[in-house]
């Protein structure tokens, strides 16, 4: 479904349009919300966040006379914002200790140093986890990027935890291999 | 390695949309159950929105408006007012006892003030046109907002802030744009124009300062002096940047329900010397006790605006005096949820035909008044068209159906030459011309023609089907003139083809065939000719035509008479008929050497009979309407090709 059809259901059938945005978008709101609350929420906090989000979306999407512009550009905005407000939240309430400095590096984009080579080693990596094929670069990819436990990502891949363990185990031993073909890694740090 | 997979996580955008369009986020479980939470959440904002509007109308009578954050420090001072509608067919503003109140029929002119003379008011109301203007300029959308989230093209500031609903500290985060207006968008020019507006205290409350040495995403937390420069207004690097709101589309929205003053009709303005009552709500005397405005002559201008929907604008602007110039120290705006119930006694000295519009309401469309646009050449008509195209092409403008009932009946019952012929029923008539397709849905009619010239009298007789809202047309003709093309040849057009069938060769000719949008290719009445005068002192016409069912038909379906009776002069309302039980207008068309006679239904624009009389090429035709059924279902001929030959051309 495009944008400009998802934007016309909103409209003209608001509660599919609502779920379809939601479905179209989940995946997308979710990234955004859990990389910047990242080792300082709580899953549930996250999940919070992630449902104001799509609320938050919703209500604007019920006062518009029409629904226009960039919506994933929109919708990634909310979510940053709400990602800042959730974080605040937690922050008053568990981090007194944390200063606004912390929180002006939290909200930046670069808070891991990026440069480009970075990118494109990254970048690179990626690739390698695709070319693993499924389901093992979707476990590689919930163990590392969402630092899911075995058991959460049983239920992703419907499969059980043991063969997650697995699966996994073979999965970064492969991809090691990859990465150390192409030069990502050096040898000595091949286990 | 374990460096090296780390750094799978990022949160650089490129990465998160590799991720998220790749990957699951969530299990199906997780998702379902944020879903709902999404959705709880989403119900609660929406009762609480439901709720706040609710209270507001029930307590007061007035539908709050909204103010963007931009302006929300403004709004303590509406808040205050009340808006009273609907006294014994008349409106009384009325509103906290700073303002006295204010009969709506007052004008411009003959404002109620018995403070200052006449000639010094219309002086003060000259400088108070030009201070709204400026004021609503302000207000305006001054950026570009359609991808603003995402273009970059500003900074974002944060401090702490108090709810003014639940008394809660929150974090506040101040968006601000890239000023994109030709006329706000250099600090010069911005510091020129608000000098120009405002009085001193409110140019501070709009202006802040020069942000350049704070980093972009610089949190002044409960920094006090922090109100004083995140203003409305502010300059960065060099730039002129505005304050910007979550909902953007509503700013803009706003703007024209609320601000667009050079666009409203002015009701009313007076002035009073009393300024006591204008409290600063707004705190500015606290803000910037620097700016001593209390040496200065100060006056209250209260004005009533009309928007062109007939919804009543409060504006009310305390005005103080600048060494020479007078400039806004303060205003409150309000708009009444009342429509159009007044709006005889608000145009009591204009048009009758205006008047006549207090009857329609809002499910009606607005009757356009004749008028002729003439321009003095053909560069200014083309620029002028080119204009109207731009404008259709927008979707600017939109077709609503005026109220023909209110209409049919003026002209049914009018009586002499004088009451049938008024502009507003002229202007009807001409309207519902041009747009009869728009009228009807479906109509099956059969007609019959009849010329009669020197050498003789041909006959023909027609049965057509429309459906105009699927484009669905059917035609069949039988003509006493065997050698008529048309006199065995059906006409199909349906589902974007056209269908010639021939039924003496049995054969058929297919092609597709497609007309605009009805409702996208809709222009107003006065805009469908445009005039010039050519170099040899001439008038030349430009015109769009409506093309419904390729020009066919329009003895009485698709008429084309608008090109015979744009020019007013050249025709005449004669009376009125019913013919097959329809109540018609007759109008007589009369230039040189022709002459015609039409009657018209009066509901829906169809030809229900003509009588043409040309002179100029001698002849009499006449077409009377046999048979008619409006808007009633029919089963549409759609063309069976077996037995029929397929031919190309």
């Amino acid at each position: 479904m495009t944008d400009k059809e998802l934007q016309q259901m909103l409209k003209a059938k608001p509660e599919r349009g609502q779920r379809a945005f939601y479905d179209k978008y989940f995946n997308y709101v979710y990234t955004i919300v859990y990389s910047r609350l990242k080792g300082c929420a709580s899953v549930e906090d996250i999940d919070e966040c992630v449902g104001d989000v799509f609320a938050q979306c919703f209500l604007f999407f019920d006062k518009q006379k029409e629904i226009s512009g960039n919506i994933k550009a929109f919708t990634a905005s909310v979510a940053r914002r709400k990602a800042v407000d959730t974080y605040r939240r937690v922050a008053r309430h568990t981090l007194r200790n944390i200063a606004i400095e912390d929180d002006d590096e939290f909200i930046s984009d670069e808070d891991i140093v990026t440069s480009s080579e970075q990118s494109e080693l990254r970048q690179l990596l990626y690739d390698k986890v695709e070319q693993l094929g499924e389901p093992d670069s979707t476990i590689i990819i919930q163990k590392y990027y969402y630092g899911r436990s075995s058991n959460e990502i049983a239920k992703i891949v419907d499969m059980t935890s043991d063969n997650v363990r697995t699966r996994c185990s073979r999965a970064i031993k492969r991809l090691r291999e990859m990465l150390y073909e192409v030069g990502f890694a050096r040898q000595g740090e091949i286990r | 390695m374990k460096d090296e997979l780390d750094m799978m996580f990022s949160k650089n955008e490129k990465d998160i949309e590799r991720i998220s369009g790749k990957y699951a986020a969530a299990g199906r479980k997780e998702k379902e159950k944020i879903y709902k939470i999404s959705m709880k959440k989403y119900e609660q904002l929406k009762a609480q929105e439901e709720s706040d509007d609710g209270f507001t109308v029930e307590a007061s009578g007035v539908e709050r408006y909204r103010r963007p954050m931009l302006y929300r420090g403004i709004s303590a001072v509406a808040a205050t007012m009340v808006l009273v509608s609907g006294l014994a067919g008349g409106l009384l503003l009325a509103k906290n006892s700073r303002i006295p109140k204010l009969n709506i029929n007052d004008s411009v002119n003959t404002g109620q003030s018995t403070v200052v003379n006449e000639i010094a008011e219309d002086n003060r109301n000259s400088d108070v046109d030009t201070l709204v203007d400026n004021f609503g300029h302000i207000m305006r959308e001054l950026y570009i907002a359609d991808d603003g989230y995402e273009s970059g093209v500003g900074v974002t500031f944060y401090k702490d802030a108090v709810d003014p609903e639940t008394g809660e500290m929150y974090k506040k985060d101040l968006v601000y744009y890239n000023v994109t207006d030709e006329k706000l968008n250099d600090p010069e020019k911005l510091q020129k124009f608000m000098d120009a507006t405002f009085a001193p205290k409110l140019n501070a409350y709009y202006l802040g300062g020069d942000l350049s040495g704070h980093e972009d995403g610089e949190d002044f937390a409960d920094d006090g002096m922090a109100s004083r420069y995140l203003r409305p207004f502010i300059v960065y690097n060099g730039v002129v940047l505005a304050d910007h709101i979550d909902d953007d589309m509503s700013y803009n929205y706003k703007y024209h329900e609320v601000y667009d003053f050079s666009n409203y009709k002015l009701v009313s303005s007076v002035f009073d010397d009393n300024t006591e009552s204008f409290e600063d709500e707004l705190g500015l005397e606290n803000m910037f006790m620097q700016y001593d405005e209390s040496d200065m002559q100060s006056v209250v201008c209260s004005r009533v605006y009309q928007r062109e929907d007939g919804i009543l604008i409060s504006a009310d602007f305390l005005l103080r005096k600048d060494g020479e110039n007078w400039k806004i120290a303060d205003y409150s705006i309000m708009y009444s949820t009342e429509k159009k119930q007044t709006e005889a006694e608000i145009v009591e000295n204009t048009q009758p035909t205006t008047a006549s519009e207090i009857e329609d309401n809002d499910d009606y469309g607005e009757l356009q008044l004749h008028s002729e646009n003439i321009f003095p050449n053909a560069e200014e008509a083309e620029a002028f068209n080119a204009k109207i195209n731009a404008e259709m092409s927008s979707g600017a403008f939109k077709f609503r159906k005026v109220n023909t009932e209110k209409y049919a009946q003026q002209i049914w019952n009018a009586e002499g030459y004088d009451e049938l012929n008024t502009l507003e029923n002229k202007s009807y008539i001409y309207h519902i011309l041009l747009n009869s397709y728009r009228y009807f849905d479906t109509a099956d009619v059969i007609y019959t023609t009849k010329v009669e010239h020197s050498e003789g009298t041909a006959e023909s007789s027609v049965h057509c089907m429309a459906d105009t809202r699927n484009k669905r047309y059917y035609l069949e003709s039988e003509f006493s003139d065997v050698d008529d093309y048309y006199d065995h040849v059906k006409l199909y057009s349906y589902d974007g083809i056209w269908i010639n069938a021939d039924e003496t060769k049995k054969t058929y000719f297919e092609d597709g065939y497609s007309e605009p949008d009805y409702d996208l290719n809709y222009i107003p009445d006065n805009y469908i000719y445009t005039g010039y005068y050519g170099v040899d002192g001439n008038i030349y016409y430009n015109s769009y035509g409506n093309i419904v069912f390729a020009g066919k038909c329009q003895d009485c379906l698709f008429n084309t008479s608008e090109s015979d009776m744009f020019d007013f002069e050249n025709w005449y309302i004669d009376g009125t008929a019913d013919i097959l039980g329809r109540q018609c207008v007759a109008v007589k068309i009369e230039r040189e050497g022709y002459s015609c006679h039409k009657y018209i239904d009066l509901r829906n624009g169809i030809i229900m009979q003509s009588t043409e009389v040309d002179e100029n090429d001698p002849h009499t035709r006449t077409m009377t309407v046999k048979s008619i059924k409006i808007d009633m279902p029919f089963e549409y001929p759609y063309f069976d090709p077996t037995g029929y030959t397929k031919y190309s051309d």
